[in-house]
C-alpha cells in the first residue's frame, strides 16, 4: 500500500504542477463572476444608442413614440435607482448616481434626403439603414437603426405603420413602437364607446393564482418557492460539473498511463511496485487532482455566488444555499468518487493495452458516446425526474452517477436510490477488477491494440 | 559457496505456438559479474522479466536471492530494462529519489543518495534539470543511477551500454566496477564483446531461447581449439608434426623456402607454450611467436553459428 500511495503522490504532483491545470483553476471563477457581471455591463456601456427616423405625414402621431420611449426609460431609470440604492444602502459618503444611457433617439430627417415623395424619402434613407453610409448626429458619425413610415391618419394605423430595419434580434425598439400605438389605438376605442378605462383594466386583471403545494412537504410548508423551483433545476448544474470533472481527470489518467507506456518507464516501475500496486496508485493520485479541482470549483463558486448575493441578486442567495445544504452535495461527492472509479478503471484498462494516445482514442469513442447520453437527458430527467426514462437509466450503472445526480431534487424513492447505488458499487469493483487484469497484461504489450476479443482473452489469461 | 543470487530451473516461456524461452536453467553465483551474452530475438528480456516475476512461466522455477518471487526481495534488486524512459516533466534527482523510495528508501535518504551520485558520476550541475531537457546519453545516465539508487545486491542492466558515446561509457564501466567492489552481482547483457570481456567474471550464451554456454570467461575460450600464430623460414610439414601441434593453415607470407605466417591449431590437451619449445628443440628458427587466444567474439559466432545449423538439421 506504501508503494500504491507513492505512486499516487506521484501522480499527484505530475497533473498539479502543470500550468494547464492552475489556469483552469483559476479561469473558472473568472468565468463564472463574468457570467454575472458581463450582460449588466453589457446593458450599460456596450449597446449602443439606437437612432431611429420618424416619417409622419399627420404630423400627430410621432408624439405617442416619442412619449412611449420617454416612459419606457422613467421605468428602466427607476429600477436602477432602485438597485443602486439597495447598493449603497448604510454608506456614509456613496457616490452620486448616474442616470442609466438612453437607449433610443429619435433622429429628425434632414431636408436635403427629404424626397419630393414618400417613395423616393424612402430609397434615400436605405443606404443608411443597411448600413452602407453613416448618420451624423452631432457631428459624430452612426448609425441609422430604423426608420418608421407612419399612416397620414390615425385610422390606418392598425394596418399602415412600417417598421424599417435590418437588425431583426433586437426587437426593442419595434415592441416600444407596437405596443405604445396598440395602446393608443384602444383608449381611443374606449372613449369613443365611454368605457371607464380604470375599470376595465381592474377587470382584465383579473386571474386566478394556483397555490403550488408539494404534498412531499410537511404541512404548513407545502408552498412551492422560487428557491424549490430553482433547486429543482439545480442537478443539471451538478450534472454537469459531474460530467467535466470525470472527463478530465479521466483523460489525465489515460494520458499517464500511455506516457509511462510509450516512455518504457513501466517496466522499471513493475520491477519495482506490482500491476495492481501501480493501477491502484495511478486512480488514488489522480483521485486527488479530481477532488482538488472539485474543492477549487466548489469554493470559487461560492465565493462568487456569496459576493454576488449581497447586491440584490435573489438567485445568487438561493443558489448558494442549495451548495452548502447536504441534499445535494452529499450525493454529488458520492457519485463522483464511484463515477470516477467506475470511468477511469475502463479507461486505464484501454489505456494500457495502447502503445499510443492515438490507438486509445479510437477505443475512447465509443465510451464518450456513451458518456453523451446523460448529458442529452439532463433536462427531460430534470422535468420528469421519477418518470420511466429517469427510471430505467438511474439503473443502467455506467449512467446512474449522472442520472441519479439529476434526478436528486425529485426526490427519488429511497429504494432506487439505494438500489442503483449497491449496483453501481459492485459494477464499479467489477470494472476495476475486469480493468486490473487488462493492465496487468496489457501495461507491458507493445505494438498494435488488441482487438476486442483480445481483451477479453487478455482478462482470462491473469 | 554461498547461495547463488538467481537459479533458473528448466525454465520455459511459450505465447501460443511461440516458445520465447525453451529449458533454460542457469545459476548465477554471489558477487560475480555475469555477462548476459544474447543476439536479438533470442528471449533475452523474456528471460529477465521472468527472473524479476515480471512475467509468469510457462513452466519450471526461479530462485531469486532465495525466493521464489522476486517480489518479496524486491527491495533487493536493481533493475534497468533495455528500453528506457524517465519521467519527461520530473527533475534529474527527482526520477533517482523516486524510484529509490519505490524500493523501500525514506524520502530524505532516496534525496541525499540521488544527489550523491549524480555528483560522483558527473552529473551535478544537471540534478535540478527536468529529463525532457537531457540529452539521450545523459538520460541513461540517469536511469542507470535511478537502477541503483537503494544500493541493490544483485543489479540486472540490460543493455546498459547501448546508445553511448565511449566517454559515458567508460563512465558506466566505472559505475558497474564500483557496484562489484561493493559485493553487489551484477548480471548485465550486451552486444558488445569487448565490455564483456573486460567486465565479466562469468558469461552465459543464449541464443533461441537455449543456453549454450555457461560459465568463466577462462572456460568460454576453451570451446574454440586454441591457436597460435607464428612466422617461420621452416617448412609446413615440419611444423605438422611437432607434438601438440593438430593442424596447420598458411596465413600469409613469402613463397616456402623463406619466412611465411601460420596459424598453428593446437591439439586437445597441449599447451601453447609446449609448442614453442618443440620449436627449439627441432631446431626451427621462429621470427615471431604469438599466443592467440580466441577472443569472446569469436567464441559467441562460433557457438550461436553452430547452435543455429544444430536447429537447421533438427
Amino acid at each position: 500500500m506504501r508503494y500504491a500511495f507513492l505512486v499516487a503522490l506521484r501522480e499527484f504532483a505530475e497533473h498539479t504542477k502543470t500550468k494547464g491545470f492552475w489556469i483552469g483553476i483559476l479561469l473558472f471563477p473568472v468565468l463564472l463572476a463574468a457570467g454575472f457581471q458581463v450582460p449588466r455591463l453589457l446593458e450599460k456601456y456596450a449597446k449602443p444608442t439606437r437612432n431611429f427616423v420618424v416619417i409622419d405625414p399627420s404630423g400627430s402621431l410621432a408624439g405617442v413614440i416619442d412619449a412611449a420611449i420617454e416612459t419606457d426609460y422613467q421605468k428602466k431609470n427607476g429600477v436602477a435607482l432602485l438597485q443602486w440604492t439597495e447598493q449603497h444602502k448604510g454608506e456614509a459618503e456613496s457616490p452620486a448616481y448616474e442616470p442609466i444611457k438612453r437607449l433610443y433617439r429619435r433622429v429628425e430627417l434632414p431636408a436635403d434626403l427629404a424626397g419630393t415623395s414618400l417613395e423616393e424619402t424612402k430609397a434615400n434613407l436605405r443606404p443608411f439603414l443597411k448600413g452602407e453610409r453613416d448618420w451624423e448626429v452631432d457631428g459624430q458619425p452612426e448609425e441609422l437603426f430604423a426608420l418608421i413610415v407612419l399612416p397620414d391618419h390615425e385610422n390606418k394605423l392598425k394596418k399602415g405603420v412600417e417598421f424599417w430595419c435590418t437588425n431583426l434580434a433586437d426587437t426593442g425598439l419595434s415592441d416600444i413602437v407596437e405596443s405604445a400605438f396598440t395602446e393608443h389605438l384602444k383608449s381611443r376605442e374606449y372613449e369613443s364607446k365611454g368605457i371607464d378605462r380604470k375599470e376595465l383594466e381592474r377587470i382584465v386583471r383579473i386571474q386566478v393564482e394556483l397555490e403550488r403545494l408539494d404534498p412531499k412537504k410537511a404541512p404548513g410548508e407545502e408552498e412551492v418557492s422560487q428557491a424549490e423551483k430553482i433547486r429543482q433545476w439545480a442537478p443539471i448544474g451538478f450534472v454537469y460539473m459531474l460530467f467535466v470533472a470525470i472527463m478530465t481527470v479521466a483523460q489525465m489518467l489515460l494520458g499517464s498511463t500511455i506516457e509511462e507506456k510509450s516512455n518504457r518507464i513501466v517496466e522499471v516501475l513493475l520491477s519495482s511496485v506490482t500491476p495492481w500496486e501501480l493501477m491502484l496508485g495511478k486512480l488514488l493520485g489522480v483521485a486527488f487532482v479530481g477532488v482538488a479541482m472539485l474543492l477549487a470549483w466548489l469554493v470559487s463558486i461560492m465565493a462568487v455566488l456569496s459576493y454576488f448575493s449581497g447586491a440584490g441578486q435573489e438567485t445568487a442567495g438561493i443558489l448558494m444555499g442549495l451548495l452548502v445544504a447536504p441534499g445535494l452535495i452529499v450525493p454529488f461527492a458520492a457519485y463522483f468518487v464511484l463515477g470516477y472509479l467506475m470511468y477511469s478503471s475502463i479507461l486505464l484498462g484501454i489505456g494500457s493495452t495502447c502503445t499510443t494516445l492515438k490507438d486509445a482514442q479510437n477505443f475512447m469513442g465509443p465510451v464518450m458516446t456513451l458518456l453523451m447520453v446523460p448529458l442529452f437527458t439532463m433536462f427531460f430527467i430534470v422535468q420528469d425526474p421519477n418518470g420511466t426514462l429517469a427510471t430505467v437509466l438511474s439503473w443502467i450503472p455506467i449512467f446512474t452517477p449522472f442520472v441519479m445526480m439529476n434526478r436528486m431534487a425529485g426526490d427519488p424513492p429511497t429504494a432506487q436510490i439505494a438500489g442503483t447505488f449497491v449496483v453501481l458499487t459492485i459494477s464499479v469493483a467489477f470494472s476495476i477488477w475486469f480493468s486490473g487484469r487488462i493492465f496487468q497484461n496489457g501495461i507491458l504489450r507493445t505494438g498494435q491494440p488488441p482487438k476486442f476479443l483480445e481483451l477479453l482473452k487478455l482478462v482470462r489469461k491473469a | 559457496m554461498s547461495e547463488p543470487v538467481l537459479r533458473l530451473e528448466h525454465l520455459h516461456k511459450r505465447y501460443g505456438d511461440f516458445i520465447a524461452v525453451h529449458d533454460l536453467s542457469l545459476t548465477v553465483p554471489r558477487g560475480s559479474v555475469y555477462g548476459f551474452l544474447v543476439p536479438n530475438g533470442a528471449g533475452k528480456s523474456t528471460t529477465i522479466r521472468m527472473a524479476l516475476s515480471i512475467y509468469e512461466p510457462t513452466a519450471g522455477k526461479v530462485e531469486i536471492l532465495g525466493r521464489s518471487s522476486a517480489l518479496e526481495v524486491r527491495n533487493r534488486i536493481g533493475y534497468l530494462p533495455e528500453e528506457k524512459g524517465l519521467y519527461k516533466k520530473m527533475r534529474a534527482v527527482e526520477v533517482i529519489a523516486y524510484f529509490g523510495m519505490l524500493k523501500g528508501m525514506s524520502r530524505a535518504d532516496a534525496n541525499r543518495k540521488a544527489a550523491e551520485l549524480l555528483e560522483r558520476y558527473g552529473l551535478a550541475e544537471k540534478s535540478k534539470v527536468r529529463c525532457e531537457a537531457l540529452s539521450k546519453g545523459m538520460q541513461q545516465k540517469v536511469q542507470v543511477l535511478a537502477s541503483i539508487v537503494h544500493a541493490p545486491e544483485f543489479v540486472i542492466l540490460d543493455e546498459p551500454f547501448s546508445g553511448l558515446d565511449p566517454v559515458n561509457q567508460e563512465v558506466l564501466e566505472q559505475v558497474i566496477a564500483d557496484l562489484a567492489k561493493a559485493g553487489a552481482t551484477i548480471v548485465f547483457s550486451t552486444h558488445v564483446m569487448e565490455h564483456a570481456e573486460r567486465l565479466c567474471d562469468r558469461i552465459v550464451l543464449i541464443a533461441r531461447g537455449r543456453r549454450l554456454f555457461d560459465g568463466t570467461l577462462a572456460e568460454s575460450k576453451r570451446i574454440l581449439p586454441r591457436r597460435v600464430l607464428l612466422e617461420t623460414g621452416a617448412a609446413p610439414e615440419q611444423l605438422a608434426r611437432l607434438p601438440g601441434v593438430a593442424r596447420v593453415e598458411r596465413t600469409g607470407g613469402e613463397s616456402p623456402g623463406q619466412s611465411a605466417r601460420y596459424e598453428v591449431l593446437v591439439s586437445e590437451g597441449a599447451r601453447a607454450d609446449e609448442i614453442l619449445s618443440a620449436c627449439f628443440r627441432s631446431g626451427i628458427e621462429l621470427h615471431s611467436f604469438d599466443k592467440n587466444d580466441p577472443s569472446l567474439r569469436d567464441v559467441f559466432l562460433k557457438l550461436v553459428s553452430r547452435a543455429e545449423a544444430e536447429e537447421v538439421v533438427a
